[in-house]
Order: C-alpha cells, then structure tokens, then sequence
C-alpha cells in the first residue's frame, strides 16, 4: 500500500464536480415531490430548485473568483 | 385511525388520506419512501425510494462500506458526527448501531467487521485504522459521506411528509 501521503492515489476516477450532478438532481426531486402532490408541481418545483440553487452557485464561484484574482 | 388531510397545491384541492400518520412515518423512517407506498402514493414512494436510496448506495459505494460507522468516544477525540444524519435512512444506517455497541463494550464485531467503527490510535509507532481509509481512499471517502449525510438529511423531509403531507407553501397575497 502506498503510505505516502504526497503521492495518494486518487480514489475518485472523475472530478469532484461531476459527483455533485447526482446529488443536485435528488435534492431537487425530493424538495419538490415534498411539496407537492401531482407530477407537473413536482417537476415544477423541482425545475425552480435547480435554478435558485446553479444560480446561487455562481454567485458564490464569481465572488471567490473575484476575490481569487484581486489577491 | 385514520386522517385524511385536504392541501392546496396551486389551484388543485388534493385529498390525501394519511391513513395512520405515526406508521407512516415510522415505516418512512425504517424504509425511504415506504411510508407512502403504505399510504397508497406509491408513485412518490418510488421515487423517494429511488432518489434516496440511490443516494446512500451510491455514497456506501464510492466510500467502499467505509463512510457509515457508529463511533462515539469524545474521550478519545473518536466521534463520528455524520452518523446522525446518516441514520435518517432508518434501516441501512441500523448495522452500524450494532457494532458501535459491540465495539463501546469490547465485544468481537459481527459480520466480518461490516459498518463497524475504525479503531482510533494516537501513537505515531501504531497504525490507525481511520488514517489508512482516508489515505486509501483519498477524496471518495469525504464523497461518500457528503452523499449519505444527504441521503439521510433528506429522508427527515420525507417523513415530514409521510406525517403530515406535502408542505405548504403560503404565497403572499398581492395588495390591492
């Protein structure tokens, strides 16, 4: 086994970033259907999460940006 | 006993009948999305089974059965807080209960060790247990956990549900 620290093994075969896309679509689905009983408020609810949550993302990502390049 | 509950959803008046809303949450706690199947919506059922499931299975997976143990030995710095979350998937998470238990009174873990507890060193001369799962598994073990810490903190929400039906949400009326 390598018990080197600086030379790990990358456990995971694909960016982080990628396994966040599951995670995404099952909050979305759950939050809706936990607010609604027929299939298009579901999907509706579920569409509006997904919004509010990329967006949210990407302010977050332009600040750290921002921050990132002015120091 | 049963309760049947009227919401309003949009401009739809649904009728939901609970049936007896304490098992229901009971069975949404032990199994995501039987709760409903119980109270006859077996579509959403489905699909919290699907969604949440799906999420702690693939989390147990890419932590490679690592990422759900039971520890909790603050005198030891040996605590494992995600477990609370964790165990809102009810019965996947209840394993790791048990071997806590036999691990806590020094008992022989059961099934070859399964959800049981890594044995915490802290003697540089020693290896520890922990360590050697996060430095093999590197990034999926923290992978692992965000996705059965999620699981679980979702499965809460669905048996708010499975108790009390949909939440509601109130739109503020415009002025006129």
């Amino acid at each position: 086994m390598n018990n080197d620290p600086l030379n790990a093994p990358q456990a995971l075969p694909f960016n982080e970033l990628w396994y966040l896309l599951p995670l995404f679509l099952a909050i979305c689905l759950v939050f809706g259907a936990t607010r609604h009983e027929n299939w298009d408020g579901i999907l509706f609810h579920a569409l509006q999460n997904a919004r509010w949550i990329t967006m949210f993302v990407l302010v977050v990502f332009g600040i750290l940006y921002a921050v990132s390049w002015a120091v | 006993m049963s309760e049947a509950r009227s919401t309003e959803v949009e401009e739809n008046v649904l009728e939901i009948n609970l049936r007896n809303p304490g098992v229901a949450a009971l069975c949404a706690w032990l199994v995501p999305g039987a709760g409903h199947i119980y109270q006859g919506r077996i579509v959403k059922g489905l699909l919290f089974a699907v969604c949440i499931l799906g999420t702690y299975g693939t989390g147990f997976a890419i932590g490679e059965g690592k990422v759900v143990y039971a520890a909790w030995e603050p005198e030891k710095d040996h605590h494992r807080w995600q477990f609370i979350c964790q165990l809102g998937v009810g019965l996947p998470a209840l394993p790791a209960i048990i071997q806590g238990i036999q691990y806590r009174q020094d008992k022989p873990l059961l099934w070859n060790g399964f959800m049981a507890p890594p044995e915490p060193t802290h003697d540089l001369n020693t290896r520890d247990a922990l360590s050697d799962w996060n430095l093999r598994l590197n990034s999926a073990f923290e992978m692992g956990t965000l996705y059965t810490v999620i699981a679980g903190l979702l499965n809460i929400l669905v048996i708010y549900d499975a108790f009390s039906g949909p939440m509601i949400e109130v739109v503020p009326q415009s002025r006129k």
